[in-house]
């Protein structure tokens, strides 16, 4: 479809370098409040900046990509870097890619019907310190941790509606790091049941610049905003 | 005497029970900490109180727009009322920028903040304005159609300025035009107990406008819940939500 634009998330041409560890200024082991920047595994597309880890500055960046490999709407328990918010008994994660927010709603369980969404439903407790997120409802593109050697980024496969996705994420006791444990299981299709790790390192100041993807004729040309110093 | 008494009465109330009144000589609202709960109240789900797809000045009035920039956007009013929005680069799902997001259909936006920064979060194909706190312009960013923003609390007004805003994104959903120039400044506050949320702007873009102009909207907070959209897919299954589809529980009209 000339002309629509896809919102997505496109990259900068580098990675950022790597910057010496900030701390969660809360004792709080429940209090996940904050940027949380992926480190493991490491994210081939990250397209943040702040001023832990160096300055971007420069023009718009537009680039010609692949139809079948970007700008597709990411999944809720795929691997970004995350904003954390919490108001009440609702979890918010805004995360650097093209999804943007999922939200969690604690004390709650999933309802009869539920429509299928890219975020999937979710639903969370506490388990001591260790918040609980229970997933279900998926649709789409789900982003794995391994990176395409083609594509330079994660993999992707889809979704089914049955999948189901617990994860567990755990403040460390420094409060440089969060740990995030998925558990992705469907019994209706048979799929082998995996668990996957990834951790996260605080980083209060990364900043996700605006981007979008625009479809010209048959290729994706994606865009995005100069990350200000 | 009668002065001396009336100056150090005043002092003394001032001190003990009216420090917020104006001339009591106290620090002044942006120098002084804002409650934590009077902040938090910006928190939530809102939407716009009363629909429009016109963004007027504080009086009710047309802005000035500049007399020929005036034509495109009563061309654009005429053309999008006959059913014609080629002009409008929303149409093709590219992101809307503010205010127009925020009047947009009459859908729903998020807002969330913390000490470093605060997201707007749109309903509308999921937009996100971030605004990093406490940051300052660099005025070297390119365009984006949120443009460059930086935040800071004056009180309990949230304080958003913006610039460096895509030329080809419209101030309101009937596509009243602005240029590159646009400086344009928020203050989100709440009101009415926290019922309704006010946002103030105040426009300046001398090559669009003829003089700087100010609005007021209002929103109410909204009980319910952000629902995902996705306006490509929207497009290409030719569906549209209604208002009241626009909850947790969804209802899809199909047109054929």
């Amino acid at each position: 479809m000339t002309g629509v634009v896809l919102t997505g998330w496109l990259a900068a041409p580098q990675t950022a370098p790597t910057a010496a560890s900030a701390r969660h200024p809360s004792p709080d082991p429940r209090d996940l409040t904050g940027t949380w920047r992926l480190v493991e595994p490491a994210d081939p597309a990250d397209g943040l900046a702040g001023p832990e880890d160096g300055r971007r500055p420069g023009a718009r960046v537009a680039t010609r990509i692949d139809l079948n490999h970007v700008c597709w709407i990411a999944s809720g328990v795929a691997p970004a870097t995350t904003t954390i918010y919490q108001r009440g008994s609702q979890v918010t994660m805004v995360k650097a890619d093209s999804l943007r927010a999922r939200r969690i709603y604690l004390g709650e369980s999933h309802p009869q019907k539920v429509a299928l969404t890219h975020a999937g439903h979710s639903v969370g407790r506490w388990d001591g310190n260790t918040l609980v997120i229970d997933t279900i409802a998926l649709k789409g593109a789900l982003e794995t941790d391994d990176v395409n050697a083609d594509t330079g980024r994660f993999s992707v496969i889809m979704s089914t509606p049955t999948l189901h996705v617990v994860e567990r994420l755990t403040k460390s006791d420094d409060g440089a790091k969060l740990r995030q444990e998925m558990h992705f299981d469907d019994r209706t299709t048979g799929m082998q049941a995996y668990t996957i790790t990834r951790n996260y390192q605080y980083a209060p100041r990364a900043y996700t610049p605006e981007a979008e993807c625009e479809l010209d004729g048959d290729a994706l040309v994606a865009t995005q905003a100069a990350v200000p110093p | 005497m009668k002065r001396i008494v009336a100056v150090l009465l005043r002092a003394g109330l001032c001190a003990s029970l009216f420090a917020s009144i104006p001339g009591c000589g106290m620090k002044n609202q942006s120098e002084t900490a804002a409650e934590p709960d009077a902040r938090a109240t910006l928190d939530g789900v809102w939407r716009i109180a009363q629909t429009s797809d016109r963004l007027l000045t504080t009086d009710g009035s047309m802005p000035p727009l500049l007399p020929e920039l005036r034509q495109v956007y009563e061309q654009r009013i005429a053309t999008r009322h006959a059913g014609d929005r080629s002009w409008d680069p929303a149409s093709h799902c590219r992101p809307l920028g503010e205010p127009r997001a925020m009047l947009e259909l009459a859908w729903p936006f998020e807002f969330l903040h913390s000490d470093d920064r605060a997201d707007i979060l749109y309903q509308w194909n999921r937009l996100d304005h971030v605004i990093p706190m406490a940051a300052k312009h660099t005025r070297s960013a390119g365009n984006s159609y949120f443009g460059e923003s930086v935040g800071h609390w004056d009180g309990e007004t949230l304080v958003i300025e913006v610039i460096n805003v895509r030329a080809d994104s419209m101030l309101d959903p009937s596509g009243m035009p602005h240029s590159a120039s646009l400086h344009l400044i928020e203050r989100l506050r709440t009101i009415n107990g926290g019922r309704n949320l006010e946002v103030s702007l105040h426009v300046s873009d001398p090559a669009t406008f003829s003089s700087e102009w100010d609005a007021r909207l209002i929103f109410d907070r909204d009980p319910g819940r952000i629902v995902e959209d996705d306006c490509v897919e929207r497009l290409q299954l030719n569906e549209y939500y209604t208002l009241d589809n626009a909850r947790e529980t969804v209802a899809i009209d199909r047109h054929t």
